[in-house]
């Protein structure tokens, strides 16, 4: 079991990158399960108000309960200049409004000139503010256009104002909620290429050594059990990973395994990690240094992740992107697992599952081709 | 007469158009420090290959301890132990576990193999050094640990191929030191190089590869009466009258003269008694000498007979 123990030794010493990718993972996981959860309802803007009616007329009362209404309302001093300015430089205070006497008069008359004398905070506008500003704004327009239709100056704010007020009830389509073990299994795509990709080119890079390897095959240890015990440890090591990775979902979601759904997750990353340790074994292949390998393993699987929509749905994908993913496993692998949870339009439908897997196992076999015609390529250019 | 423990009959491979290996033979006795010596690209590191079956050849055939050598002839790759051109050790394996990798692919015996480590590890001096990791070690120690892979075992035939390219003066006399023990021991070894002075003195027998043949084989002593020269002599002179000149050509067994940058060189096949000569020829012309050299053919001077080129400059 020379061999064997060797892989070992070699996955030893990367253990490090192991860990380090395993943190990373489990920790993008707990965040986005426990910070990602996006509520359906909406709360309005409230910024903080100061308010002085000069004017103290009906049309201009109903101003200040509008904005008492929908936003706080602070003392202030208006007659110190400074304090309110101290107020809203220390974040006491957004907004100072001073309703101007002859409001309502100069509403009435199609005015809308000087109605108010507004300060605001001297480091600039906030978001709120600005939102603030927009409805005073639309308010003054709006009473406008009423008194221009024949109303005066009271009914056309108190018009306004009940405009304003009514509110539309939004409801989401219909959208399944992001389980934790969905998204657990969905970033898992991710992780198995990274870590198969970095772990298993870097053992087998070392394994196959040129020198290695003939030093190797000039012993009386036979070639078969040379690498079949390579291919035996390299298979213990991928599944060990990703069954460390399927009861990592537990920690997310207990009853994660126990259900149909679970299992089928089950079974598509299973389906997911052969292709991952194939793709793995092409770059190994390929590549003649463990530099390069790192540099690959980004390249590959930041790609596929992105190009196949598990860092962002394939739902809102190009379609430009979504065909040049599905040459990839990595988007059927994503394609099943939407479809396993119904999420992003997708419904749960068994044969769509199945399909996806399906497409993924033909991955399996043709990746598998690809490793023969280079093993087979490589041969022929030994022997020149 | 006993079985070669190598032979190599008519050995012909191609490489496309190019031939490395054309109609080679050769047998190497038991006990035997066989040299291979020829620049690179004359086809020793292709002959080793095709003895160790790592390549397939076109023609011919080859016989390793009387048995037909093949990839799947675990018996006879048993006895055999490789040192190779380039370091063949695991950047992520320590001194000692090294060893032991290689030397279990040949011995299965945790016991034994534990002892035949400590041995190597012992032969080649890195005792202290066991629990180091290859990158620590400098080329020299490196070059020693890479003999260790390859002689743990303990094998009959053991084949280095330019052991002591890129080392240190120290590290190569401690590395040939080494072989000459090895075959002390009883080892047959073949040996590849470029440097003669490393073939002149470790190997009982040489044979001269170019172009992928084998232009002569023998002896250190057989090789040198191959060649018409057997004896160079160089004085340091003013430049000779063309008269004068004439007369040390017509010196008996005299085949060469040539004078160049201060130094007249002739060349002898041949005689006795031919620097005593010289000296007196010079000596009544009057004819003031600075240094004298008297110097026996090189295995250089075969190589530059036979081929047609001196090993250096066919390096280049």
């Amino acid at each position: 079991m020379q061999v064997f123990k060797l892989v070992f030794k070699v996955l030893k010493k990367n253990l490090g990158t192991v860990v380090m990718y395993g943190c990373i993972f489990f920790t993008t996981i707990m965040l986005i399960t426990s910070f990602g959860d996006t509520s359906d309802e909406y709360t309005s803007t409230k910024i903080d108000v100061a308010i002085r009616d000069l004017d103290n007329t009906s049309a201009s009362r109903q101003l200040v309960d509008w904005v008492s209404e929908n936003h706080n309302i602070v003392d202030a001093d208006f007659e110190d200049e400074d304090e309110l300015l101290a107020k809203m430089y220390f974040n006491f205070c957004d907004y100072a409004i001073t309703i101007n006497e002859g409001f309502e008069e100069k509403l009435a008359g199609g005015n809308t000139e000087d109605l108010f004398t507004v300060s605001k905070r001297p480091n600039g506008y906030s978001y709120g503010t600005i939102y603030f500003e927009s409805q005073l704004n639309s308010i003054v327009s709006d009473a406008n256009a009423y008194v221009a239709g024949g109303m005066t100056a009271d009914e056309a704010l108190q018009k306004t104002v009940e405009v304003l007020n009514s509110k539309t009830e939004i409801s989401f389509i219909e959208e399944k909620e992001d389980s934790a073990a969905g998204i657990y299994f969905n970033y898992m795509a991710y992780i198995l290429l990274v870590m198969n990709i970095t772990v298993m080119s870097t053992i087998l890079l070392v394994v196959f050594k040129k020198d290695i390897t003939a030093r190797t095959y000039c012993s009386s240890f036979s070639q078969l059990k040379y690498i079949l015990q390579t291919i035996g440890a390299v298979s213990i090591i991928s599944v060990g990973f990703w069954v460390i990775l399927v009861l990592g979902s537990l920690c997310f979601d207990s009853s994660a395994l126990s259900s149909t759904v679970g299992l089928l997750m089950v079974c598509n990353s299973f389906v997911f990690l052969i292709c991952s340790v194939e793709i793995a074994v092409i770059v190994s292949l390929l590549v003649k240094s463990s530099m390069a390998v790192s540099a690959i393993s980004n390249i590959v699987s930041l790609g596929m992740a992105f190009l196949c929509g598990v860092f962002v749905p394939q739902s809102v994908l190009s379609d430009g992107v979504l065909s040049v993913g599905r040459f990839f496993p990595a988007y059927w692998y994503i394609k099943a697992v939407d479809s396993i949870n119904g999420w992003h339009g997708s419904t749960y439908n068994i044969t769509e599952i199945t399909k996806a897997i399906g497409i993924e196992a033909f991955f399996v076999v043709a990746l598998m081709a690809v490793i023969l015609v280079i093993v087979r390529s490589k041969r022929t250019q030994k022997s020149l | 007469m006993s079985t070669p423990v190598v032979k190599i009959e008519n050995l012909v491979k191609r490489y496309k158009e190019l031939i490395a290996l054309d109609h080679f033979s050769l047998e190497i006795e038991e006990g035997e420090v066989f040299g291979l010596l020829g620049p690179n690209g004359s086809g020793k590191t292709t002959t080793i290959n095709c003895l160790l079956s790592l390549l397939s050849y076109d023609k011919g055939n080859i016989e390793i301890f009387g048995s037909k050598m093949t990839p799947n002839n675990y018996e006879v790759k048993n006895n055999i132990g490789v040192v190779m051109q380039n370091v063949a050790v695991f950047d992520e394996l320590t001194v000692y576990e090294n060893i032991d990798y290689f030397c279990g692919l040949y011995v299965f015996d945790k016991a034994e193999r534990k002892k035949l480590v400590e041995e190597a590890i012992e032969f080649v001096g890195l005792g202290e050094f066991r629990k180091f990791y290859p990158k620590k070690l400098s080329g020299g120690l490196l070059r020693r640990l890479n003999i260790a892979c390859g002689i743990a075992h303990k094998p009959k035939l053991i084949i280095f191929d330019e052991p002591t390219v890129a080392v240190d003066p120290q590290s190569r006399n401690k590395i040939l030191e080494g072989i000459e023990k090895l075959n002390k021991d009883g080892a047959t070894v073949i040996y590849t190089s470029h440097y003669m002075e490393e073939v002149e003195q470790i190997c009982t027998r040489i044979a001269i590869m170019d172009k992928g043949k084998c232009r002569a084989i023998g002896t250190n002593a057989e090789l040198r009466k191959l060649i018409h020269n057997t004896e160079t002599v160089t004085v340091e002179i003013a430049k000779p009258s063309d008269d004068d000149m004439s007369e040390i050509s017509n010196l008996p067994h005299v085949y060469e003269t040539e004078y160049s940058d201060g130094k007249l060189v002739v060349k002898y096949s041949g005689g006795k008694h031919n620097l005593i000569r010289l000296m007196n020829l010079l000596s009544e012309k009057q004819y003031s000498m600075g240094r004298v050299f008297s110097e026996l053919p090189t295995l250089n001077d075969v190589f530059l007979e036979i081929t047609g080129t001196a090993l250096r400059d066919s390096e280049q």
